[in-house]
């Protein structure tokens, strides 16, 4: 499979990296899925959310459609929440479809939001991406120009729609849908206690919908084409294109708009090229930084949650992270452990304290001063990188307990040698093998090409 | 009283709106600071605190779970260079080396001149344009030391 | 005080704190519940009874059985972030926390099987990575949670073998150290200060595994509650800076006891060596077979009781009795003291009289003592002139708070569902029922309405409905109000007219009244000087029984410790009134003066003005603490024991009793005033005083309870020292565990009768006389008694100063942005020639126009000579107080 022949949606320019203003999406039929929404009704949208199977792109996975059924509409206000907050570690999705797709992703929100019943819309966007707000505040203006957004809505007495970008201030944890609310309550992002979940109280005590960007961008195209033509790309229980943001050591590092039936080997070597340099491949993180990580051996699985799930993973964001023979996997999850430490809210004890002892554990070995003891307590920290085993995962009050547990256990599981050799060694084998300059860290070609082999 | 957000009423006001609590006004009031002086003041979080009728401990307590509110001044060109896996492993700390080598430009420090300020930071988003960096408010992605010196020429 | 708890728990505040907002809360007792909101559960393998909707931690705590816990308090909002309470819920996926999970039909839990145990031991394992070993020099040891649950819950071992976590001390606040390294992010404290304390001064700042407790700015704690944050914390992170590295709680003798600063009236521990006080906690509890510091207690106190209950070893303490001889106080016996003032009094009754003769009583006499001072005075010396409240400023401040303690009916035993507080700066004047109104509204639903001319901001942030009027003007209101409420309509208007309200406001405050099921008037008697309040009590009076004496209670608010015990028994003068007494001794009328307490004469410590007229008397016999100026112009001196040093009972505000424990010996030869009044008598040649505590408990018993067959526990007098269940009156421990119907007869079970009864006819109201011009640029100035203000006993704790509330003048945000002034800016208060300085502070409390001095204005003004409400202008000062108020400056007076 070669990447023109592959089906866009989403991202059609993708490489031209431009923004669709209003004229030219309009020209192109825009809004006329939000249009025609007005004159269905709530159940009737739901339902075709349903039949397409759409689950959602924030990294959970759950069904969207199933999600929007569980709203408790017997509270007034309702709210929406696009979750823009992009940080797991490899996944850079949503910010190209932002930037460059604003108009759909507004043409989405109102389309969610006449089936939700729900007059306004928060985007949550991280504070990194300044550009990606710019754009939606530009793109917000125009539509409320337009008369898409505010009260009456194209015209349709009554009908009342409000969209607020709302940016972040750089943490992790607020793309967690509770500490996402939190945040947007102007609190610390702290993930609140569940039950109640966020359908019955959610944003200021009532009933909210968190969505990522990807999954809702894609409702006025299931609206649009209905639920069948979202089946067309189907695996198992995935349907539909979806974003694949791969990052790290393949030729031709990217964003890519693919279907689930493609698989994880025919995307590292046919549709990125390969590992670069014609390097060997190490290992494969497939859903973000949180998920198992896969051994070269275990990638020829489809990129569906099942198929992903089937080789022991999870599909996660769908962020595809390569890493080639060059790079040493206890200091690859060092630098995750450092994430998780420095990314928890730091509000219950299983993680907050969790996540700092794993990071020195780790880094000591790393650093050649681990001992066999500390494998151990490593390991029972993190359990096996399943949900509810180990000391953290389950315990916690929010998710990013356990996404800072699970690779730590499976880094464990599948490069048990390489942790027992640096125990052995007293260093890192790696440093030796002059990928490394004097600091320990990896030399990249293009700044010290001659270093390299 | 306020002092920094003095000629701000009228868009404090319109954020108001926008939000049905006050509270919520609390990050974009905490941007609005940081835009118009390059970081967040103990003077600021006490304006803000009154704007929102907050105590100033609940504005520092805010201000100081997010990172990317500089409770120090920063310099002209803040660079926030990304450190988590995917850039990590494509040349990070080859870039800090080489700014700091080339540039004199520290982690955690304001160069002398008061032009730059550099900071390690996770993940930005951009993990398929690694190794990449911040720099004021602008993406820069795919960095080669070509590409940096292009912009630390540009940077004012 | 009683405190009542929740009969469900009942919704919380709203996001207040960023903190899940379900107010937490102790089960109680199913009864009264009906079965339709019963449901059944397994609790370790016993098929238990719980109540819909309650969690899991609740339903333990009924059944007993215990589930560590470290976050969860039963007074403050669930926070749910220590994950110590997890338990195992069969098939629930992940372990469930008992502080926060709802019970539902059918759930079987289990809190000690392996998969619990595992978790337990697990996030012990967490706490314990970054928490320093330094227990041997943690002034928490001994009494520590953490020690307490790795014992329990831990493990031996530990596989930590990295650096731990260190964070700067940095040193803010002057009663409470922090230190950080010890923390365990459980936040009470950061949810106390803000729940309870009612302003978020302590905060969570940074984040993840660096995140710390402080304040902004390293500022103080600021304020009355604070020091309860040092119990509540369940490590060694805040400690008591008064008691750091003193002693181990071990070593230290606990005494059950009651504080004697304001009529809350709350219950102490006193902890004692050697004869010294080493702290004064809320009520320690048993824990396994030793007695601790309850973490999880809800009977906070405020911080006066807790750091100034130390007066009894200032410096200027008397330890021995004195007799003029040639002119000379001299040093004697106590016996020869005793005889030599006997002979005194019986001279000057012999030539003069009895009338001659005048006693006065501290307002921090117990029973008693004021039994056996009374039977002194009508018996043996037969003077009219008996009197706990020549400290008051004038007749009709005194006149008035009889009048209102002679009706007062209210209690908090009532769960009221509607408080309406007219005046008050009750967190000062009162701390903890303050606190107990503002936790009704916070937690329980109660509806609480302000009125009259100053509220307090304390409560204001929780209150349905807040109407302010002018001073002077809150008997019109209150009493157009009953009228009102009994339907008429012309007076509705009127109150739409004074209040400054729409109609449909005045009529909603109105329907809001009528909708009470128990409803409780609080009246803050914070009008020093009686021009105000000679008529405002006597229209709350009447107001609370139009409401409807049935459904209604009345609840005065004094300060003074026994003034319910002392009017109760009668211990006001039918001769000479308040303000007679100095003129009478001037012209010589009075010959002889018995003071029981140099507070009784002057209760802010302003002995300058009395002390020369004191010096005219040719008899002049005082009790007293300390060494003062009053005391050197005495003929005869007894030192008094203080509230460690004797034992006997008070009345608090709600007419129930505690009993103050002695906890140290006497020091020198201080006696009580019990033994002073018997040994007079004795001396004067009668027997009318009862001699011994028994005998004066049993005639007051007698007295206040005549047909109770009950016996009073802890009030029996054998010492409870040490004894947990230390329960006043019986009614107390059922009010804990109360069905939500409310009997208004049954509360009083065991037949105590401290309380009045509401008048039969409505009370005359006199005319309001306060009329105050404020001009264009002029502002009221209000000020009231506060336990923290200065004053005899006060200014003798070690730390008084720091106690002392910062000189903040309180003023509406609106009054304030009109004058230009910021928060904290310095103003120069102008009253008429003299000048004061205090800064700024905005208040939702102070009504507009008047502005509110926060220290009492004790310290600045001589409260006394300053008058009743006075105008005072503004002069604002172009410097800004850092954070805080500074102390207040006097300034020199042209
Ligand atoms: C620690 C943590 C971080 C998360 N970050 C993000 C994020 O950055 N973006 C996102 O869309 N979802 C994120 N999620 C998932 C959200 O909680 C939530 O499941 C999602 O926004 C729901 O949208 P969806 O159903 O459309 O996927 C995160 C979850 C956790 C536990
Ligand atoms: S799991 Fe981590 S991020 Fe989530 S609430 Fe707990 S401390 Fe915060
Ligand atoms: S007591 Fe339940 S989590 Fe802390």
């Amino acid at each position: 499979m070669s990447i023109t022949e592959l089906e866009r949606v989403l991202l059609p320019n993708i490489e031209k990296n431009e923004t669709e203003w209003l004229s030219a999406y309009k020209a192109q039929g825009g809004y006329e899925v939000a249009r025609k929404a007005l004159g269905m009704t709530c159940e009737e949208m739901i339902q075709i959310v349903k039949d397409s199977g759409l689950r959602g792109r924030g990294g959970a996975g759950f069904p969207t459609g199933m999600k929007w059924s569980f709203l408790n509409k017997k509270d007034s206000p309702r709210y929406l929440c696009i979750n823009a907050d992009e940080s797991e570690p490899g996944t850079c999705k949503d910010r190209p479809l932002m930037e460059q797709r604003p108009h759909t992703l507004l043409e989405g929100i109102i389309c969610s939001c006449l089936a939700l019943e729900v007059q306004s819309a928060y985007i949550y966007i991280r504070g990194e991406y300044y550009k990606a707000a710019k754009i939606l505040n530009k793109a917000i203006e125009e539509a409320y120009e337009a008369g898409f957004l505010g009260e009456n809505i194209f015209g349709v007495q009554g009908k009342k729609v409000d969209i607020v970008v709302h940016r972040g201030g750089g943490a992790y944890v607020c793309g967690e849908e509770t500490a996402l609310l939190t945040s947007l309550e102007g609190y610390r992002g702290y993930p609140k206690l569940k039950p109640p979940f966020p359908a019955v109280a959610g944003l200021y005590g009532k009933p909210t919908i968190i969505n990522n960007v990807e999954t809702i961008i894609n409702i006025p195209f299931i609206l649009k084409n209905g639920a069948e033509w979202f089946k067309k790309w189907v695996h198992e229980k995935t349907t539909g294109l979806r974003l694949y943001s791969v990052s790290g050591h393949v030729k031709r590092p990217g964003v890519y708009e693919l279907p689930p039936t493609v698989t994880l080997k025919q995307l590292i070597f046919d549709i990125c090229g390969g590992i670069r340099n014609d390097h060997e491949l190490k290992w494969v993180i497939p859903g973000g930084s949180s998920v198992p990580w896969l051994l070269p051996h275990q990638i020829d699985v489809p990129l569906s949650h099942e198929g992903v799930a089937a080789a022991g993973s999870m599909l996660g964001s769908s962020a595809v992270m390569v890493m080639d023979h060059t790079v040493c996997p206890v200091w690859a999850l060092a630098n995750l452990s450092h994430f998780y430490q420095h990314e928890s809210c730091g509000q219950c004890t299983p993680c907050r304290e969790g996540t700092a002892w794993m990071f020195k554990i780790v880094q000591r070995i790393e650093d050649g001063h681990g001992t066999m003891a500390d494998l151990d307590a490593l390991y029972s920290i993190a359990g096996e990188g399943k949900p509810g085993s180990g000391m953290i995962s389950g315990k916690s009050i929010c998710a990013l307990g356990d996404a800072a547990a699970w690779p730590v256990g499976s880094a464990i599981a599948q490069f048990r040698n390489e942790f027992e050799e640096h125990v052995r060694l007293g260093y890192c084998p790696y440093k030796n093998k002059r990928y490394w300059m004097a600091n320990g860290r990896f030399v990249n070609e293009q700044f010290h090409p001659h270093k390299h082999h | 009283m306020l002092n920094i957000l003095k000629d701000e009423t009228e868009r404090i006001e319109r954020l108001f709106e926008k939000y049905p609590s006050r509270r919520s006004a609390m990050l974009p009031l905490l941007w609005m600071v940081q835009e118009k002086t390059g970081w967040v003041s103990q003077e600021a979080m006490e304006e803000v605190a009154e704007i929102l009728a907050v105590t100033p401990a609940e504005v520092y307590e805010v201000v100081s779970f997010y990172t990317m509110f500089q409770q120090r001044p920063t310099g002209k060109t803040h660079i926030a260079l990304c450190d988590t896996l995917a850039c990590a492993i494509c040349g990070t700390h080859e870039i800090a080396a080489y700014l700091e080598e080339k540039y004199g430009i520290e982690v955690k420090k304001v160069t002398k001149d008061g032009r730059f300020s550099l900071e390690l930071v996770e993940c930005i988003g951009a993990c398929s344009m690694a190794p990449a960096l911040l720099a004021n408010e602008d993406l820069h992605g795919n960095l080669t030391p070509e590409s940096l010196d292009q912009l630390i020429a540009s940077c004012p | 005080m009683t405190r009542p708890l929740p009969a469900q728990p009942a919704a919380g505040t709203g996001a207040t704190s960023g903190y899940p907002q379900r107010a937490a809360g102790i089960a109680n007792a199913l009864d009264g519940v009906p079965e339709s909101e019963i449901l059944t559960v397994t609790l370790n393998g016993k098929t238990v009874k719980a109540r819909k909707g309650e969690t899991i931690m609740e339903v333990c705590h009924r059944e007993n059985v215990f589930v560590p816990h470290y976050c969860w308090h039963p007074a403050l909002s669930i926070a749910g972030n220590c994950r110590l309470c997890l338990v195992d819920v069969e098939k629930a996926p992940k372990p469930q926390i008992a502080c926060q999970t709802q019970v539902a039909p059918n759930m079987v839990i289990n809190t000690e099987n392996a998969k619990a145990k595992e978790n337990q031991q697990w996030m012990m394992e967490f706490l314990l990575v970054n928490h320093p070993l330094d227990c041997p020099i943690c002034d928490r040891g001994g009494e520590c949670q953490l020690q307490r649950y790795s014992m329990e819950y831990g493990t031996t071992h530990t596989r930590m073998a990295d650096q731990k976590r260190k964070f700067i001390k940095p040193q803010a606040d002057p009663l409470i150290d922090i230190e950080r390294n010890r923390c365990i992010m459980c936040t009470r404290c950061v949810r106390f200060t803000d729940e309870i304390g009612g302003e978020h001064v302590m905060g969570v700042f940074d984040r993840g595994n660096g995140n710390y407790i402080g304040t902004f700015g390293q500022g103080p704690v600021s304020n009355i509650f604070s020091g309860n944050v040092i119990d509540l914390c369940p490590v060694g992170c805040l400690t008591n800076k008064k008691y750091r590295f003193k002693a181990r709680p071990w070593e230290l003798k606990q005494t059950q006891s009651t504080c004697d600063h304001c009529a809350s009236g709350c219950k102490v521990t006193s902890w004692t060596r050697n004869e010294k006080l080493y702290r004064c906690t809320p009520p320690s509890r048993k824990n396994h077979d030793s007695f601790t510091i309850n973490e999880d207690t809800e009977e906070f106190i405020c911080n006066q009781g807790r750091f100034a209950s130390d007066y009894g070893f200032s410096a200027a303490r008397l330890d021995e009795a004195k007799i003029i001889i040639a002119d000379r106080l001299t040093p004697t016996s106590f016996q020869n003291a005793l005889d030599r003032a006997a002979k005194d009094l019986q001279a000057v009754v012999a030539a003069h009289g009895p009338s001659s003769v005048a006693i006065t009583v501290s307002p921090r006499t117990t029973n008693e003592e004021a039994l056996a001072i009374r039977a002194l005075a009508n018996s043996v010396l037969k003077t009219p002139n008996l009197e706990w409240r020549y400290g008051f400023a004038s007749d009709a401040a005194a006149d008035a708070v009889s009048l209102a303690l002679k009706h007062a009916t209210g209690s908090f035993e009532q769960f009221p569902d509607v408080i309406v507080v007219v005046n008050g700066q009750l967190e000062q004047q009162v701390p903890v029922t303050a606190m107990l109104i503002q936790e009704h509204a916070r937690r329980h639903g109660s509806k609480l309405v302000l009125l009259g001319h100053h509220h307090s901001a304390y409560l204001a942030a929780h209150a349905t409905k807040q109407f302010y009027n002018q001073p002077g003007r809150t008997s019109v209101v209150v009493e157009a109000l009953a009228k009102a409420v009994a339907g008429d309509e012309a007076s509705k208007g009127e109150l739409s007219t004074i209040l400054n309200q729409t109609d449909a406001e005045v009529s909603a405050l109105i329907a809001l009244l009528q909708s009470a099921e128990r409803g409780l008037v609080v009246e803050g008697l914070m009008d020093f000087e009686g021009a105000m309040i000679a008529a405002e009590v006597p229209a709350t009076i009447n107001f609370t029984k139009a409401l409807g004496a049935e459904k209604w209670g009345y609840l005065p608010c004094v300060t003074q410790r026994n003034a319910v015990g002392l009017c109760r028994l009668g211990v006001e003068s039918k001769g000479l009134k308040p303000s007679e007494l100095l003129p009478a001794i001037k012209s010589g009328k009075i010959k002889a003066l018995v003071a029981f307490g140099a507070d009784s004469l002057t209760a802010f410590g302003d002995y300058a003005s009395v002390a020369p007229v004191l010096d005219q008397l040719p008899v002049f016999v005082i009790a007293d603490y300390f060494d003062t100026p009053l005391t050197r112009v005495a003929t005869t001196v007894f030192p008094l024991t203080t509230n460690l040093e004797r034992t006997g009972t008070f009345a608090d505000i709600e007419g129930n009793l505690a009993l103050l424990n002695q906890s140290v010996e006497p020091q020198g030869d201080s006696r009580s005033a019990l033994e002073i009044a018997a040994g007079l008598g004795k001396s004067l040649g009668s027997d009318a005083v009862p001699a011994t505590l028994e005998s004066a408990w049993a005639a007051f018993r007698k007295e206040v309870a005549p047909a109770s067959t009950l016996p009073i526990r802890g009030l029996e007098l054998e010492g409870s020292t040490n004894s947990a269940d230390f329960v006043v009156v019986d009614n107390k421990s059922q009010a804990r565990n109360r069905s939500t119907s409310y009997n208004p007869g049954s509360y009083r079970k065991d037949g105590l009768n401290l309380r009045g009864t509401l008048p039969s006819e409505a009370l005359a109201v006199p005319h309001a006389s306060v009329e105050l011009e404020t001009g264009e640029k002029g502002f009221v100035l209000l000020w009231g008694p506060s336990v923290l203000s200065k004053g005899h006993v006060e200014n003798q704790s070690p730390i008084a100063e720091t106690l002392l509330p910062k000189p903040f003048l309180e003023i509406q945000p609106q009054d304030a942005l009109e004058m230009g002034l910021e928060k904290d800016q310095f103003v120069i208060l102008h009253i008429g020639d003299r000048r004061a300085k205090a800064a700024i502070k905005y208040s939702r409390g102070t009504a507009p126009g008047c502005v509110y001095l926060t220290s009492g204005g004790y310290g600045a003004f001589d409260a006394a000579s300053l008058g009743g409400p006075a105008v005072v202008t503004l002069e604002p000062l172009n410097e800004k107080a850092p954070n805080q108020g500074e102390t207040l400056v006097p300034q020199e007076q042209h």
